[in-house]
């Protein structure tokens, strides 16, 4: 046994010596010859090196032969898990097309190193894909840059600007934001392709793959690929994937490299509408900043006092209701001459004065408090002071309410009758009171005035119906009546 | 090759544009939501005024005095003030509830917060014969932002 394993590995290196196609080289048939005649006592020893195992496939099945592709896929999957020796390469090199194809292909769909090993070796092999397979390739998986460079190697050179018009036009209506950055790198780099060789990539020793990876598994796209031609492979790859998808429970148990993974079809739904996402996340983040910046603004940021603060006096309050600025002196006012009102329900006109004046020498300017000195001054037949303080009260506020009524009552007091009617018609154009309007009636008809008199009690009559607007009798039919009784 | 995203001056506009609708809005907001807050708080002194006076008109004659500025606080008022206690929903103690943190926290922050204080002018006038009247000037003043704000409310209370 050892003899013969001698014997091939002898004619193994003289094989690998000689040039010219596999086939018709000299000591290809003196080695066929060795592997059918010690064939079981050949592979029932181990310890074959990947080389070795290659040309034990070539040499015992046939060419273009399921069997062959099956070996061959073993082979590479073997070769793909550590960096190929230039032995082995020089031997893919004499395997036919459709046989690399078949067998080394569905390699490159894996998502780890093995894919990137078998992207190398297919780019050292010198296999070229058909110009619409690129696009599904580029789909397929996660691809790195050296990935991408040996990639370009397998585009026929006269294929180049085709390959990236249809890359141009799969990017049109490509959703996913990674194809689209995959299909603009990779024509990119075959634009501007600088490296004159294939790269080769980081092959891990182990077999772990990048899981999750929106990447194949190993059992379907072998199989679908040995049914039909690499050409074909556009019409599969979308049909591949759902299948694949349920062969998942092959996920391996080691941790993921790549850190937290999102599962694809959360990927692909944000991808696909991520203009809508944008929008709803702009949206948001406008209301909430909206939310906050108005509560910020909206709030009434009284700050919290000390107690100190909290007790303080300050120099003034706005009223609640008038808006009116309030010090302590005008509260002194107000106490003053609230006492004051308080001594009018009795009808004390000296007493309330007192303290009405006292208001106003808190507070010169407080109206109510003048029109009460005034109201005060009449009451007491004080015609010349009630007038003065009744002016006053005027000039602040030429619309306070009766002041020209006791201004009228004043004048009548003091026998000046024509101030009287002017101060009754002022208060009457102010408030259209119709008991103001009735005394300026009675006092009308004094002055013999009977007809205005009347025309007054009637215009007063028709703005209040349900009032009886009565003007009292004169003093002198009065005394004839009485004289009479 | 021509690149997407925006250039500067897209983006300045549509800041622009932004900052533009953005500020208004904010100051509708802001100044609708002030007149809440000032109409919350000046419906609460009135309410308070009123609780205040018909207080007045059932509590003894001669125990209606004066309450000086700055007066008493809503808040952690003593006991024996018009707010101290607040409520008794039952028949015992045991009901009573005051303006407290421990009490009524949400309602202790609030009045705290705008510091909320009732004082007492009281004028007395006495006519003889046991007659006599006061005249109450019951002012609720409280903060709101940097303004010192007031109620005022005047009863006469006369002797029963």
């Amino acid at each position: 046994m050892h003899e013969t394993k001698e014997k091939f590995y002898e004619l193994t290196a003289e094989l690998l010596r000689e040039d010219g196609v596999l086939p018709n080289r000299p000591t290809w048939i003196k080695l066929r010859q060795l592997v059918q005649a010690f064939e079981p006592e050949l592979l029932q020893s181990g310890g074959w090196s990947d080389t070795h195992l290659l040309l034990l496939a070539l040499l015992k099945t046939a060419e273009r032969s399921p069997e062959r592709v099956e070996f061959l896929s073993k082979v590479l999957a073997s070769v793909t898990t550590k960096t190929p020796d230039e032995e082995f390469i020089l031997l893919l090199k004499q395997l036919s097309t459709d046989d690399l194809a078949k067998s080394l292909f569905p390699c490159m769909y894996q998502a780890d190193s093995r894919g990137s090993a078998a992207v190398y070796l297919a780019a050292r092999a010198a296999l070229h894909l058909a110009p619409e397979a690129f696009q599904y390739f580029l789909c397929a998986r996660l691809w790195s840059q050296t990935d991408l460079i040996n990639l370009s190697f397998l585009v026929r050179p006269n294929e180049i600007h085709n390959v990236c018009a249809m890359l141009e036009k799969a990017a049109e209506t490509e959703q996913s934001a990674i194809n689209k950055e995959a299909f603009s790198e990779f024509r990119y780099i075959l634009f501007n392709q600088s490296s004159q060789q294939p790269l080769l990539p980081d092959i891990e020793p182990s077999t772990a793959p990048f899981a999750e990876q929106r990447q194949t598994s190993e059992s379907v796209v072998p199989a679908q690929l040995n049914v039909k031609p690499v050409a074909t492979l556009s019409q599969t790859r979308r049909t591949v994937t759902p299948a694949l998808q349920q062969n998942a429970p092959h996920k391996p148990e080691q941790p993921d490299k790549a850190g937290l993974q999102f599962p694809p079809e959360l990927v692909r739904l944000v991808e696909t509408n991520r203009t809508v996402f944008l929008i709803i996340f702009g949206l948001t983040t406008l209301t909430l900043l909206a939310s906050n910046f108005s509560g910020w603004l909206i709030s009434d940021s009284a700050p919290v006092r000390s107690q100190a603060e909290a007790t303080k006096i300050p120099s003034h309050w706005v009223d609640s209701s008038s808006r009116e600025l309030i010090t302590e002196r005008d509260l002194a006012a107000d106490k003053d001459y609230r006492m004051g009102e308080l001594y009018l329900t009795r009808d004390k006109y000296s007493e309330a004065l007192i303290l009405f004046e006292d208001a106003l020498a808190t507070k010169p300017d407080h109206i109510q408090a003048l029109y009460r000195v005034g109201y005060c001054r009449l009451n007491i037949k004080d015609f010349a002071g009630a007038k003065t303080s009744l002016e006053k009260a005027l000039k602040i506020d030429p619309a306070f309410r009766h002041t020209n009524l006791l201004l009228a009552r004043v004048a009548i007091g003091q026998n000046d009758n024509r101030l009287a009617e002017k101060h009754f018609r002022l208060e009457l154009e102010l408030t259209a009171d119709p008991m103001i309007a009735l005394e300026y009636a009675n006092f009308l008809q004094n002055l013999n005035k009977e007809d205005e008199a009347n025309d007054l009690i009637s215009k007063f009559q028709a703005l209040y119906p349900e009032r009886v607007l009565v003007l009292s009798q004169k003093p002198e039919i009065k005394e004839e009546q009485e004289q009479q009784q | 090759m021509k690149k997407s995203g925006f250039s500067l001056l897209e983006i300045v506009i549509a800041i622009s544009l932004a900052v533009t609708i953005f500020i208004p809005a904010m100051n509708m907001f802001s100044t609708a939501g002030q007149a809440v807050y000032k109409t919350r708080n000046f419906s609460f002194a009135n309410s308070v005024a009123r609780r205040i006076s018909q207080r007045l008109m059932v509590m003894p004659f001669e125990d209606i005095e004066e309450v000086p500025l700055p007066g008493v606080a809503l808040c952690d008022a003593p006991d024996g003030s018009f707010f101290g206690p607040f409520f008794n929903n039952t028949a015992s103690s045991a009901g009573l509830r005051r303006i407290t943190q421990v009490d009524m926290p949400e309602f202790y922050d609030y009045l705290e917060r705008y510091n909320f204080r009732y004082s007492l002018s009281v004028s007395n006038v006495s006519f003889g014969d046991g007659d006599e009247i006061k005249s109450v000037g019951i002012l609720i003043t409280w903060n709101e932002t940097d303004k010192a704000m007031m109620s005022r409310l005047y009863v006469y209370v006369p002797t029963l």
